[in-house]
């Protein structure tokens, strides 16, 4: 039998501390290819004899702790997958804020990530800013933005009414509305609100709803198709009132209006 | 690499399409990355994913539920869900500088183990009802609901909550679980 060589037993060593290594860190004990070792080992043993005596029970000494880990660790591993989130909610009653935000921190790595403007975000940034600058000048507003007054015409420009424009509008909606149910027990709710641009057609819509408040007018809606009319309240329906949410979007009005055309 | 050896200009590309936002979440596609970095787009990652490794960085890939898709495996990682994350866990001392408090992380824990325990959804109420006790009411709203802005969580119908793209990618859920469940009690650790 010959003495053992510097190299092997340097390579010995380096897979005895990684088994340590394994154990003391409390890592994945599976990383550890046992069989290998304990052929590596078997070789060593009928090659150079007594003279690794002493390496050989320090190896079988780790195996045998590396094994009694992998138990324990399927155990652990078996029991995890149908009770370990019970078990951490019962954990986590007991536990502080502080300790379980800690649990997370140690199991969380972020992403990594820049934000950044995409062409067409820039071009909204540019509109807002040139659109500003239109409001800017057409209001006259000080640089310093001291309180002043407005005139009727920069709050025409704004699209704000004075109250008698508004009361104005209604009436003129209401008076649009009474001969068509003159004339028909009810009318579609479309065709009295939808005009050739979009802002009109939702103007009507806001001050219809301030007609239907009022009580002046009521909603029908037919449960099947799901149109809705504008009918003349009686008694039973104002008792019975209720909201109804109408979608307005412009797709909506595109389709209505070519459907008119 | 040798010195003066060309360099894969697609290194620099596939690092740029990980790390800026294209859309409303970080990352790419294993599948949008073929397209654009070709075929061997995996190797293209690997060696990415070495050089990130020095700055404590890693490439991760997963699937839709969690299932984290080693580098080497193209078929699987065609599918999967590509970025950057750091590759050692933050400290205490770190939460400041990203936006979230710890109270915040307790919430996301609590939901994350609550969900798992229950099927994979949980409702707010049951949330609130576990973390009353330890965090105001209203700060456990606003942490849930920024969770959900971030995509951590999502939620669905009748105010049940669901683990989101964002936690399969960041937490390691598993792990998470093991060190609520062994915890050892403070007398045992003392």
């Amino acid at each position: 039998m010959s003495a053992l060589p510097k190299t092997i037993e340097e390579r010995i060593r380096k897979r005895l501390q990684e088994m340590k290594e394994v154990i003391e860190k409390r890592q994945d004990p599976f990383q550890i290819d046992v069989a290998s070792v304990l052929e590596d080992l078997r070789l060593l043993l009928e090659k150079y004899g007594e003279s690794v005596f002493s390496l050989d029970a320090e190896a079988i000494e780790s195996v045998i702790e590396i094994i009694s880990e992998q138990e324990e660790w399927i155990k652990v591993e078996s029991s995890l997958l149908g009770i370990g989130p019970i078990l951490a909610v019962l954990s986590l009653k007991n536990m502080d804020a502080q300790d379980i935000g800690r649990a997370l921190l140690s199991s969380w790595t972020p992403l990594v990530y820049r934000d950044h403007l995409t062409i067409r975000e820039i071009f909204r940034g540019l509109r807002y800013i040139e659109e500003v600058r239109r409001i800017r000048k057409t209001l006259g507003v000080e640089e310093e933005g001291t309180l002043g007054f407005l005139s009727r015409d920069y709050l025409r420009t704004l699209g704000i009414m004075s109250e008698e424009e508004f009361n104005a509008k209604i009436s003129l909606l209401s008076l649009k509305v009474a001969p068509l149910l003159e004339n028909n027990k009810q009318v579609k709710y479309w065709d009295v609100i939808l005009e050739d641009s979009y802002a009109k057609t939702v103007e009507n819509a806001v001050l219809l709803a301030f007609l239907i408040s009022r009580g002046e007018l009521s909603l029908k809606i037919d449960p099947e198709s799901g149109e809705v009319y504008i009918v003349k309240p009686d008694a039973e329906e104002i008792r019975k009132r209720f909201s109804v949410a109408i979608p307005l979007s412009y797709e909506e009005w595109v389709k209505r209006h070519a459907e008119r055309s | 690499m040798p010195r003066g050896a060309r360099k894969d200009p697609r290194l620099r590309r596939a690092l740029r399409l990980l790390l800026l936002r294209g859309r409303s979440r970080p990352g790419v596609k294993g599948s949008e990355l073929r397209k654009i970095l070709g075929s061997d787009y995996n190797k293209v990652l690997m060696e990415l994913n070495g050089k990130l490794s020095k700055l404590g960085l890693r490439v991760k890939a997963v699937l839709k539920r969690g299932e984290e898709v080693e580098l080497e495996d193209k078929e699987k990682l065609e599918d999967a869900w590509i970025g950057i994350v750091l590759s050692e866990e933050l400290v205490e001392e770190d939460l400041r500088s990203v936006g979230w408090r710890i109270d915040d992380l307790a919430v996301l824990a609590s939901t994350i183990v609550l969900a798992l325990s229950l099927g994979g959804k949980v409702s707010r109420k049951n949330i609130v009802e576990l973390l009353r006790t330890k965090i105001p009411e209203w700060r456990i709203d606003v942490a849930l609901d920024r969770f959900i802005k971030a995509g951590y969580l999502f939620e669905g119908e009748k105010d049940l909550i669901e683990l989101g793209w964002r936690t399969y990618m960041e937490v390691d859920v598993e792990k998470l679980i093991k060190m609520l469940s062994y915890r050892p009690s403070k007398n045992q650790s003392a």
